[in-house]
C-alpha cells in the first residue's frame, strides 16, 4: 500500500491584514476561487435516522445547510477534483474566525464516492489537517498541514497517491496565493 | 447506486466554450467539474510535477496519469483565469532555481509571464497605458550567476507579482511575503 503525502507549507508575510486569508480558509469560497480544485462546498445540515447524519444512499447528496462565517464541528461537503477525478468527500470541520486567528481543522468523516469513467464507492480513506493564519506583531504567521490517502478508483490508486505528492503543495500555494491577490471570479 | 442529475461523467453538457457552465445544480453535491476546469486542473497539476519528478516518490515512479508534457501544459495556461497563471509561473520560478539556463524552463515562464501581463492589464485599471515588461521582470530573478534557493526564488516570484498588481502602494507599505517553506512531514 502507498503511504499517505503529508506536507507541511509555513509562510510568514507583512502589511498585510488578518482579514485578507479569510477566504483562503473558508472552504465555502473554495469553488468560486478555484473552480479547477473545487466543484462544490458546502455545510451539511445532518440527515434524520442515521448516526453520521449521512443519507443512507450515499450516492444521494447530503442536505445543504446554511452558510456561516465561523463554526465549530461541522460536517462539510467538499466535490474535490483530483487528477481529473471528482471525490465527493465528507469532513468534520471547525472554522475559527477570531480578531487573532483564521484557522480550519479538519478530518474525513468518509468519502462519499469517487467519479471518474463510473462511480466507485469510497475513494480516500485519510484526509486531515489545518491551516491558520494567526497575527504575530507585525506580520502575519501561516501555517498549512495536509495528509491524504487515496483507495479508489482501485485500479488507478497507485497513481492518484503519487499525484497527491504533486496536489498537496499546490493546495497550500493555492491558500496562500488567495491571501495574496485579487481574485477574478 | 440510484440515478441522479450530474452523475452521468464525461456525458452531454461538459463540452468547452467560454460559457461553460457546471453540469448539476450548484451546492447540493450533484455538480461536475466543466472540460475546462479539469484541463485547467491537469495544466496545473503536469506544471507541478514537472518540478518535482525527480524528487523524493515522484523520483522512483514513472510519470502518473493524467500527467501532461510541461509544453502541453503551458499552451493550455495560456488560456487560463489569472489564479492558475500565477501558481503556475511561481511554481516555475521554483522549479528554475537550480538550473536557472534551462531553455524549456526559460521559454515556458516568458509564454506565461506575457498571459499574466494581459491579465494585469484587465484586471488593474490603473495599469493600462503603462509600461510593462513581465517576462523581463521574470528573468531579472535569474540573472545573478550560480543557482538560487528553490523557496527564495519562488518568494522572488511572488515580490514581482506583488509589485505589479500593488504598484500603488508605496514599497516599503506594499504586502510582501517574507518566508515562505514546504515540505514532506
Amino acid at each position: 500500500m502507498s503511504k499517505p503525502a503529508s506536507y507541511t507549507g509555513t509562510a510568514s508575510v507583512t502589511n498585510m491584514h488578518l482579514s485578507d486569508f479569510e477566504k483562503s480558509f473558508n472552504p465555502l469560497e473554495w469553488p468560486t476561487t478555484a473552480p479547477y480544485l473545487w466543484t462544490d462546498t458546502y455545510l451539511i445540515k445532518p440527515a434524520a435516522g442515521t448516526p453520521s447524519g449521512l443519507p443512507l444512499d450515499r450516492s444521494a447528496p447530503p442536505q445543504r445547510d446554511a452558510d456561516l462565517p465561523a463554526w465549530p464541528d461541522r460536517l462539510l461537503f467538499e466535490g474535490a477534483i483530483f487528477g481529473g477525478i471528482l471525490y465527493r468527500n465528507v469532513l468534520e470541520t471547525s472554522l475559527v474566525n477570531s480578531a487573532t486567528e483564521i484557522s480550519l481543522e479538519y478530518e474525513q468523516v468518509e468519502c462519499l464516492d469517487a467519479l471518474a469513467y463510473r462511480a466507485f464507492d469510497g475513494g480516500i480513506d485519510l484526509d486531515v489537517g489545518q491551516g491558520s493564519a494567526k497575527v504575530n506583531g507585525a506580520q502575519i504567521d501561516i501555517t498549512v498541514s495536509k495528509t491524504v490517502h487515496f483507495t479508489q478508483p482501485k485500479p488507478v490508486s497507485h497513481d492518484v497517491n503519487l499525484l497527491a505528492h504533486v496536489m498537496v503543495p499546490l493546495s497550500f500555494d493555492f491558500w496562500l496565493h488567495c491571501g495574496l491577490f485579487i481574485q477574478e471570479i | 447506486m440510484s440515478e441522479q442529475p450530474g452523475r452521468d461523467v464525461g456525458g452531454p453538457g461538459q463540452t468547452g466554450g467560454g460559457a461553460e457552465k457546471p453540469p448539476g445544480r450548484p451546492g447540493d453535491g450533484t455538480r461536475l467539474p466543466t472540460e475546462q476546469a479539469k484541463e485547467w486542473h491537469r495544466a496545473l497539476l503536469s506544471v507541478y510535477y514537472y518540478g518535482r519528478q525527480n524528487q523524493g516518490t515522484l523520483g522512483r515512479h514513472a510519470p502518473p496519469m493524467g500527467v501532461r508534457s510541461l509544453a502541453y501544459a503551458i499552451d493550455v495556461l495560456a488560456r487560463a483565469p489569472v489564479g492558475p497563471v500565477r501558481l503556475a509561473l511561481a511554481d516555475l520560478c521554483r522549479t528554475r532555481a537550480p538550473q536557472p539556463t534551462s531553455r524549456t524552463l526559460k521559454l515556458a515562464m516568458s509564454t506565461l509571464a506575457t498571459t499574466y501581463q494581459k491579465h494585469l492589464r484587465r484586471l488593474i485599471p490603473d495599469l493600462q497605458g503603462t509600461r510593462l515588461d513581465l517576462p523581463t521582470a521574470f528573468e531579472d530573478i535569474f540573472k545573478e550567476r550560480g543557482s538560487l534557493d528553490p523557496e527564495a526564488a519562488y518568494a522572488r516570484a511572488i515580490g514581482v507579482m506583488l509589485q505589479h498588481e500593488q504598484s500603488r502602494i508605496p514599497a516599503n507599505q506594499r504586502p510582501a511575503l517574507q518566508t515562505y517553506s514546504v515540505s514532506s512531514s
